[in-house]
């Protein structure tokens, strides 16, 4: 199978389920429990609750195989969290259980998912601005106008709503998209590292974050509420469990779908596929608010609705553009005696090095790139590699077109 | 054990793209890139043996409009996404 179409696959499977569980969110939060921290609690509790027969089921073996791998090939079985696993799952963890708070504040205000998964979107463009402070460089035309295309499109699709909160936008702007942001820096990570020579899996890794998501919110939640406020939620978690399972089963499944993709493809590209959630919200919306009125209070007036498309439209062109700004090349470079005996290590550090190989034949090694902007083809060469000594030739070959396989 | 190599390949001028579309039927064919530089394309293999990747870059040297073919043979690798 083509590498980017599996990469589709997912994000678009990702962005779906996405928008059915925030429709359940919306379900629950409007139907049953209006309470932002009782609702946070009692979904928490019942991913856990999902989450371990899921991880049972994935673990039995059918053929030699294991279910999990028929989700995400690299499954092993069942791995406990370690070392620099541990580290990482604790940041996501603690990402994921603030944005969700504040997910949580959001959806109970927000009768309408596709508005809520709008804010989402605001990823991508946060993703390159930590990029651009990070590493001290001028964005370029493209990436100022896509940025400003996302923004203008949240905003157009949020002014849609009748009931603007200015303090919920502040939220949305600041620490939910930021908490967003930590959160995928730190899965990104978490895919990159190691286990007995093989990566950890999309299952694991979610089955982990669910875990200490769950702990981490109710350490949040009894730092701020009673301690009764738990009760309150195990018994709304009895007396919904059905709803509340499928909705955190669509979850489960959407976040190892996403995180599968943030493996193979550039965050922003996932994210920017990630955000087609927004247009199958607004199909859920239109057809929930024919089905529960009473719940999926969406009828908006025809203006508003031209002004809700073209919001999401802005927001989807804009995060598409950022996505497709990538520069791929190969660097080859040749040697001489002396060389420092951990120079993979050493190439592999430099920023945009996706792969280090070492070769026998003409070449000593190869570098495969992934980069913003051709500029910072200028920093690797005259910075990063000059400072390796015993390095005689280096060629650059920017790649124009490619063909991948998985 | 699985072996990879990247073949650099240069291609007469005018028959980058057919060279590119009749690589893309070779079994075992991971990455093809067209590249501007020093080398025309630029393909990784994936094979099973040296054996294998004889047979791959036999295959190769058969399609027309390719001038020449370097194969190095990777000994060791890091990388920061999974496959």
């Amino acid at each position: 199978m083509r590498r980017k179409y599996l990469l589709y696959f997912l994000s678009i499977t990702s962005a779906f389920l996405t928008a059915s569980a925030i429709s359940c969110d919306t379900y629950l939060s409007v139907t049953y429990i209006r309470d932002p921290w009782i609702l946070g609690t009692t979904l928490f509790l019942t991913g856990t609750l999902t989450a371990i027969p899921l991880m049972i089921c994935f673990c039995i073996k059918i053929n030699k195989k294991f279910l999990g791998t028929f989700i995400d090939p690299q499954f092993r079985g069942f791995i406990f969290p370690k070392g620099d696993f541990l580290k990482n799952i604790l940041i996501a963890s603690g990402a994921n259980a603030l944005s969700s708070i504040l997910y949580f504040i959001i959806v109970t205000n927000i009768p309408d998912p596709s508005a809520v998964l709008a804010f989402s979107s605001l990823t991508p463009a946060y993703l390159i601005i930590t990029d651009i402070i990070i590493e001290k460089e001028h964005p370029s035309l493209v990436e100022v106008q896509s940025i400003l295309t996302i923004v203008l499109g949240v905003l157009l699709v949020s002014l849609s709503l009748e009931t603007i909160d200015l303090i919920q936008l502040a939220i949305v702007l600041g620490p939910y998209n930021l908490s967003i942001v930590l959160f995928n820096i730190a899965t990104k990570e978490l895919r990159r590292i190691r286990s007995k020579s093989t990566y950890y899996d999309s299952l694991n890794i979610r089955f982990w974050l669910t875990i200490f998501s769950t702990l981490i919110f109710i350490i949040l939640e009894l730092m701020i509420n009673p301690p009764s406020i738990v009760t309150r939620s195990i018994s709304f978690l009895l007396a919904y469990f059905p709803l509340l399972a499928l909705d955190m089963t669509l979850t489960f499944f959407a976040y190892a779908t996403y995180i599968r993709a943030l493996a193979i493809g550039k965050t922003s590209i996932v994210n920017a596929l990630a955000s087609l959630s927004t247009i199958f919200g607004l199909g859920f919306s239109i057809a929930f608010s024919y089905i529960l009125p009473e719940v999926f209070c969406v009828k908006y007036p025809l203006l508003t609705w031209i002004i809700k498309i073209l919001g999401i439209f802005l927001t989807l062109s804009g995060t598409i553009v950022l996505s497709l700004t990538e520069v791929k090349a190969l660097v080859f470079i040749k040697v001489r005696a002396g060389i420092p005996s951990n120079i993979l290590e050493l190439l592999l550090k430099i920023c945009g090095v996706e792969t280090a190989s070492a070769v026998a034949g003409h070449w000593d090694y190869i570098l495969y790139i992934k980069l913003r902007t051709i500029k910072q083809a200028y920093h690797i060469i005259t910075n990063e590699l000059s400072k390796i000594s015993n390095i005689t030739d280096i060629i650059w070959v920017t790649i124009l077109r490619e063909y991948e396989t998985v | 054990m699985k072996i990879y190599a990247y073949i650099m390949i240069n291609v007469q001028t005018g028959k980058t793209p057919e060279v590119f579309e009749n690589l893309k039927k070779i079994k075992g064919m991971q990455i093809i890139s067209v590249t501007a530089g020093e080398y025309d394309i630029i393909a990784r293999v994936e094979v099973n043996s040296l054996e294998e990747l004889y047979d791959i870059t036999n295959k190769i040297h058969a399609i027309k409009g390719i001038s020449r073919t370097i194969t190095l043979v990777v000994e060791k690798e890091y990388q920061r996404r999974d496959k």
